[in-house]
């Protein structure tokens, strides 16, 4: 693995906010597409998907990962949990710690999860979904949404703890599983038909990704931090509007072909980001206003999946791939010791000079993968910060986060 | 507060224990000492031990709390948001403990996620086999899933010793530690008796066997011990009788049961934690494919609050505080047990609907906060004998 890693430092400072020799856009921001990318963001919110429910379209909390395509193949709308923090999540918190005892030391993310979702008991969206290999207080929690009358349903736990390791038998056990998600959505099993679609288009939206993503190392200011993130968030559910989102995908290639044909001469520090933004993007200002640019990206899956096999088995080896890959994170019950090997990957592919690990406060997961990748890439000498955050979009960063941050970033300047 | 508590040592008469005692130190030591035989440390009481005795391998429950050190140990790698028994699993392991560094392999059955981790990490240092465990206990798709694990787990086993383990053997095994359950269980229903002939701490004691002795030394020792207990005069009076429950109460952490029987005279009667009587209300079926009933069994003890749905686990918690005629009960979860921490609420209502009174302690293994525990512990035990319900659940004694 190398560390060393292309200090780019001209002197073309002018072109921050200004067109390029060829005349493309060297920053995104005036761009069309970073603003109509913004704008779906800002439209995909709690009350306007509560509307669909209201309106008698099948919704669902949870299913809004790995599951996804299946969901949406029973005409349903997955939610992600992360909508309930989005806002609001200091008075859900509250909640949380005095309408269920939740104990204070458990993570802001499922304190606000059940929290919101007690707050909102009496709106349109009745069911949840989770997935039995997720961490114990997600789990946990959802024993409480059950009794304030939503309809729960657990696909049962099923992991894949080492590469090879009984993979038939897993994969026919999960196929199972999600066969019932069909039917307690829909009363019918899996239409394959539908779900092949879904998967199809997924893979499609994936490569488009993926091509942004690689595009990004050679025209790394054009699309800085938040908007990249909100790419990689509408990967799972395209903002409940997929033909725009794919269209957004398509102009931000064009326009990252361009700016990318011109060699980036300003300073910059590529950095490796493991772990999520779940306080908004806050953090990743803070990145950036370091001279940081984070081109590799350790939460959100990028694969695709296999699509010459049954889709039902794409989807279930999908999951275990990622959990061995330890993508998706714990809600997925990804593996703590493995998701290093994609760390090291990207850290190798972008020229990272240095990782920010960052968790939730009071996660479990979080804690140790951390500490065992602190411990490993000490070893390969490649740096690395530990940054832990809340789920509050409502906090400002503390002034350890910005100076740790900060910090770390400048050192890595050195 | 109108009485107050005597401060004065109250020890019950004690039963002598040390024979069991010894031979669960002997086994440790000879374990660490033996050469010839795999060893296997495993973690959780989802882990079929009818297995590991059929292959052969020494085996051992890794059930032990460890000192502030040992936890600072572990925090090496999980820093301070995992429970101090996760903690100290790993964190022997770091200070290279004669004990567990003598194990072969480490096997563990997929329960809360937090161990999960700690598996992960404990792999650093022996070779670990996590397997699946479902969580819908009642699911027949679960059932036949846990069956392929745990054909799997004798797989493993049989690779790891060199030697296929015979089905017969298991079979017998399951005799055997149907029997160790059994007992265990007519052990602690002596303690619906008015006065117990042993206390909390005792019966932990004898619980201990289980995860250290074979199961046919095990069965031997208890058979004795239990026939000592039946033939022991019947005492007289009532001690105020209390219910544990809540998260794993590892061997070595005794800070309550001191502080309880020790030191205020009450009586632990019952224990709903997976270290007290939980996996002994279940047994396997000694008919057809043992995998089958090893998978059914297992399923079916009493469950850890990870499995689902959680109803189970607390209806089988407010129903042996109903048999065991307690008058209050102390639920207590370790700090970041999610199991427990996060389930707290939906254990105290059912005890409250009980009528009652539940002290709820968030615990860790630290010796700091010894005094305000015990302060908390005295005022609750006060607050029951000044209530009078030492006496209003006394009709349901050998109900």
């Amino acid at each position: 693995m190398s560390n060393t890693s292309t200090r780019n430092s001209g002197t073309d400072g002018s072109a921050q906010n200004g067109g390029s020799k060829n005349g493309a856009p060297r920053t995104g921001a005036d761009s069309g597409a970073v603003k109509e990318l913004a704008a779906l963001q800002k439209s995909y919110s709690l009350e306007k998907i509560e509307g669909w429910a209201r309106e008698g379209k099948s919704v669902i909390w949870g299913g809004n990962s790995w599951e996804a395509p299946l969901i949406r193949s029973c005409d349903t709308t997955p939610v992600g949990f992360a909508e309930l923090w989005k806002e609001d999540s200091l008075q859900a918190e509250s909640v949380a710690e005095n309408y269920h005892q939740i104990p204070g030391e458990f993570c802001s993310m499922i304190k606000a999860m059940i929290g919101r979702l007690h707050l909102r008991k009496d709106n349109a969206i009745k069911r949840i979904l989770y997935f039995g290999s997720t961490c114990e207080p997600i789990s946990m929690v959802l024993d409480h949404a059950g009794r304030d009358g939503y309809d729960v349903h657990c696909i049962d736990a099923a992991t894949a703890f080492k590469v090879g390791e009984r993979r038939p038998e897993l994969v026919a056990f999960l196929i199972n599983e999600l066969q019932k998600v069909a039917l307690w959505l829909t009363g019918k099993r899996v239409d394959e038909d539908r779900l092949t679609e879904e998967l199809q288009f997924k893979n499609r939206m994936m490569r488009k990704v993926r091509r942004i993503l690689d595009l990004r190392l050679k025209a790394p200011f054009y699309l800085s931090s938040t908007p990249t993130s909100q790419v990689l968030l509408g990967s799972t559910h395209y903002f409940g509007e997929r033909e725009k989102y794919e269209r957004v995908l398509d102009q931000l290639i064009a326009d990252l072909e361009v700016a990318s044909a011109v060699p980036e001469k300003r300073f910059f520090i590529p950095i490796v980001l493991a772990g999520g933004v779940a306080g908004g993007p806050k953090l990743l200002k803070i990145i950036e206003e370091a001279n940081g640019v984070v081109l590799g990206w350790v939460i959100h899956s990028t694969s695709d999946f296999r699509e010459d096999i049954p889709p039902l088995e794409a989807v279930a080896h999908y999951l275990f791939d990622a959990q061995l890959k330890g993508e998706l994170g714990e809600g997925a019950g990804a593996s703590a010791t493995l998701r290093r090997r994609r760390v090291e990957e990207l850290v190798d592919k972008t020229n990272a000079r240095g990782i920010v690990s960052s968790f939730v406060t009071g996660c479990p997961y979080g804690s140790v993968v951390q500490g065992l990748e602190r411990q490993y890439f000490k070893k390969k000498g490649v740096p690395l910060v530990g940054l832990e955050h809340s789920v509050h979009a409502e906090e400002p960063p503390t002034e350890e986060q910005v100076t740790r941050i900060k910090a770390f970033v400048e050192m890595l300047a050195e | 507060m109108a009485t107050k508590v005597q401060k004065t040592k109250k020890q019950p008469a004690k039963l002598d224990l040390k024979g069991f005692a010894k031979l669960i130190d002997d086994e440790q030591q000879s374990l660490v000492d033996a050469k010839d035989v795999k060893k296997v440390g495993y973690i959780c009481n989802y882990t079929p031990v009818e297995l590991l005795s059929a292959a052969g391998v020494r085996h051992s429950r890794l059930i032990k709390a460890g000192s502030a050190k040992t936890v600072s140990a572990g925090e090496l790698y999980t820093q301070s948001v995992f429970c101090d028994f996760t903690k100290s699993c790993i964190g022997f392991f770091q200070q290279d403990d004669p004990f567990y560094k003598s194990f072969d392999k480490v096997y563990n059955f997929h329960t809360c996620s937090t161990m999960k981790r700690a598996s992960e990490v404990i792999e650093q240092f022996v070779p670990t086999t996590l397997l699946n465990l479902p969580k819908l206990r009642s699911s027949e798709d679960a059932r036949n899933f846990f069956r392929e694990e745990i054909v799997n787990f004798k797989n493993d086993l049989g690779e790891l010793t060199g030697k296929p383990v015979d089905d017969d053997e298991v079979q017998r095994q399951i005799t055997i530690y149907n029997r160790a359950r059994s007992i265990l269980k007519e052990i602690s229903e002596l303690r619906k008796k008015p006065n117990p002939v042993l206390t909390g701490a005792e019966f932990l004691d004898l619980v201990r066997g289980y995860y250290y002795l074979p199961g046919e030394k095990l069965v031997t020792a208890l058979e004795q011990v239990q026939s000592h207990l039946e033939d022991a005069p019947k005492r007289s009076g009532r001690p105020l009788r209390l219910m544990i429950s809540g998260s794993i109460m590892a061997d070595g952490d005794r800070r309550l049961l001191d502080i309880l029987e020790g030191e205020l005279g009450a009586r632990v009667v019952i224990e709903d934690h997976c270290a007290g009587v939980r996996p002994f209300y279940h047994s396997v079926s000694e008919a057809g494919d043992p995998y089958r009933a090893l998978a059914n069994g297992y399923l079916d003890q009493a469950p850890c609050a990870r499995m689902k749905p959680l109803e189970d686990g607390i209806a089988f918690s407010g129903k042996l505080a109903r048999e065991y005629a307690v008058d209050g009960v102390v639920y207590v979860f370790l700090k970041f047990c999610a199991c427990y921490g996060v389930s707290k609420k939906e254990f105290l209502t059912e005890f409250q609907k009980q009528n009652l009174p539940v002290l709820e302690l968030s615990s860790d293994y630290s010796e700091s906060d010894y005094g305000q525990l015990k302060t908390r512990i005295e005022a609750f035990v006060e607050v029951l004998k000044e209530r009078g319900e030492v006496t209003s659940h006394e009709q349901h004694i050998n109900a």
